[in-house]
């Protein structure tokens, strides 16, 4: 039986979102995974009746006794479910992680499922940003990159924030939203190449671990609504305040700007804010390696578009200070200035 | 000295061009790479299937350079790109024609890979496995859960 006809028999519940303009169905079996992963989306507008772009059937075994997705091909398969592996083979992509999650894409029926055995097993990464290799995979086949960045702006357009973790940029974003300005993501976005390109939200959740929020919000606690990051998130990684800003800043969170620049930001010696120029090659370097070692699928295409993306729009080193009005402060004047 | 012709390492290493640099990833080591100038002509030349040997002359009578030096500069250039996966021999390729050499205006440079492996630790996936036992969830030697699972 195919995984769509298990979820059939067993009944599911079913959400319709656009993403980077098309239709993204997702179908959740059971009720165990639904509030861990659907919080992340459920601010993005319902999408109309039409045929979906992307269905995405979710579910765990536990809690439904479906079976996991059967494999596509004879001989197909993982020697060590251990480790996180990928692989490609004809219209078929497949993304196992290694902590107990298996995405499968299926190009041609255009058709993807994502399993894991217990909703405890999702991680806090999956729980802050589900779905994304699935969608970062079908992204690309539609002309679009998941990229490894955050977003920011207001109406004239946004500014794009690439560097690995630990560069400031999550800080850089969620101050951004605070004094005021449009959001689109803090750590993944989809990014369209174009004249300009145009970055188009995903997540409506951001991640912050202590320091940043100490830094951001008074006594460092959280105004609003948190996601729970499941039964053991420091065994995945050092803990992290996962904010729901898609419940506490619905209105800030913007569908899709145009990219007015490229920001690669690094926390600043001398602790204060500056910008400098920097080259496309530079941006690339900041850009891409960040992006494509964390995607399954990236390969010479999936750098080529993130090329053409760095290059059409100017780049800038952003020196972030203590300060976040006044890495605020910058950001906005160059909004202003692009 | 190195002889023969060769090729980016596809699928396990990507590389681009841009703004006269070359950017390449090493998917499999999660280690990146830059080459500017003369580095970047070089892979340039190699990626247009030009033998080792091709690219020595023409470099050489580009930049009125002892062959020599160029072909020692050359090889351990090469040599380096081979040792870190960048590029592999290549076999069945035709090269493109080769540039018309101009006048000299500039000294031959020797050319230089800058490696970056900060980022070696994110790399979450291991390398892309093509055939092997499969192992699918309820299998034997499949899912550490030990569901029984049921293949199509």
């Amino acid at each position: 039986m195919s995984a769509r006809q298990s979820l059939d028999r067993a009944g599911s519940r079913e959400h319709r979102i656009t993403l980077a303009g098309r239709t993204v169905c997702l179908r959740f079996a059971g009720e165990a995974l639904e509030p861990v992963l659907w919080p992340a989306l459920a601010h993005h507008v319902s999408a109309p009746e039409a045929g979906p772009a992307l269905e995405l059937l979710v579910w765990d075994s536990d809690s439904t006794g479906i079976e996991p997705p059967p494999a596509p091909w004879e001989g197909m398969g993982f020697a060590d479910w251990s480790r996180t592996q990928a692989r490609r083979m004809h219209d078929v992509e497949m993304h196992l992680c290694g902590h107990g999650t298996f995405s499968l894409l299926m190009r041609q029926s255009a058709t993807a499922s994502y399993w894991v055995r217990s909703a405890a097993d999702v991680p806090p990464w999956d729980r802050a940003a589900p779905f994304r290799s699935l969608l970062g995979m079908w992204a690309e086949q539609h002309g679009a990159m998941l990229v490894h960045g955050a977003a920011i702006g207001n109406g004239d357009g946004a500014l794009l924030l690439t560097a690995p973790g630990g560069s400031g940029k999550s800080t850089a974003a969620v101050a951004s939203l605070l004094h005021g300005l449009c959001f689109l993501g803090e750590d993944y976005v989809l990014v369209e190449p174009g004249e300009p390109p145009c970055v188009h939200n995903l997540y409506g959740t951001a991640k912050l671990d202590d320091a940043a929020m100490a830094r951001l919000f008074v006594d460092g606690m959280p105004p609003g609504a948190t996601l729970d990051p499941g039964p053991d998130p420091v065994a995945y990684d050092h803990h992290k305040t996962i904010l729901l800003l898609g419940e506490t800043h619905r209105a800030q969170l913007a569908r899709s700007l145009d990219v007015r620049a490229i920001l690669v930001p690094f926390l600043s010696p001398s602790r204060e804010t500056s910008v400098t120029p920097l080259g496309a090659a530079a941006v690339l370097r900041a850009l891409a390696p960040t992006t494509l070692l964390q995607l399954p699928g990236s390969g010479p295409h999936s750098l080529a578009m993130l090329a053409a993306i760095a290059a059409s729009v100017p780049g800038h080193a952003l020196a972030l200070g203590r300060d976040p009005g006044a890495v605020v402060s910058a950001l906005q004047r160059l909004l202003e200035g692009s | 000295m190195v002889t023969g012709r060769f090729q980016i390492n596809t699928p396990f290493v990507a590389s681009q061009v841009i703004d006269g640099e070359v950017i390449l990833i090493n998917f499999d080591s999660g280690a990146y790479y830059s080459a500017c100038r003369s580095g970047a002509r070089v892979l340039a030349l190699i990626e247009a299937g030009q033998s080792v040997e091709q690219i020595v002359e023409w470099l050489a009578r580009s930049h009125g350079a002892a062959r020599e030096t160029v072909e020692r500069e050359i090889g351990e250039f090469i040599a380096e790109l081979e040792g870190e996966a960048l590029i592999v021999a290549a076999e069945n390729v035709a090269g493109a024609e080769l540039p018309p050499t101009a006048t000299a205006t500039t000294p031959f440079e020797a050319p230089r890979l800058e490696k970056f492996d900060d980022l070696k630790d994110i790399l979450l996936l291991d390398p892309i496995h093509d055939g092997g036992q499969p192992a699918w969830p309820g299998r034997k030697g499949g899912d550490p859960g030990g569901s029984q699972g049921r293949g199509d």
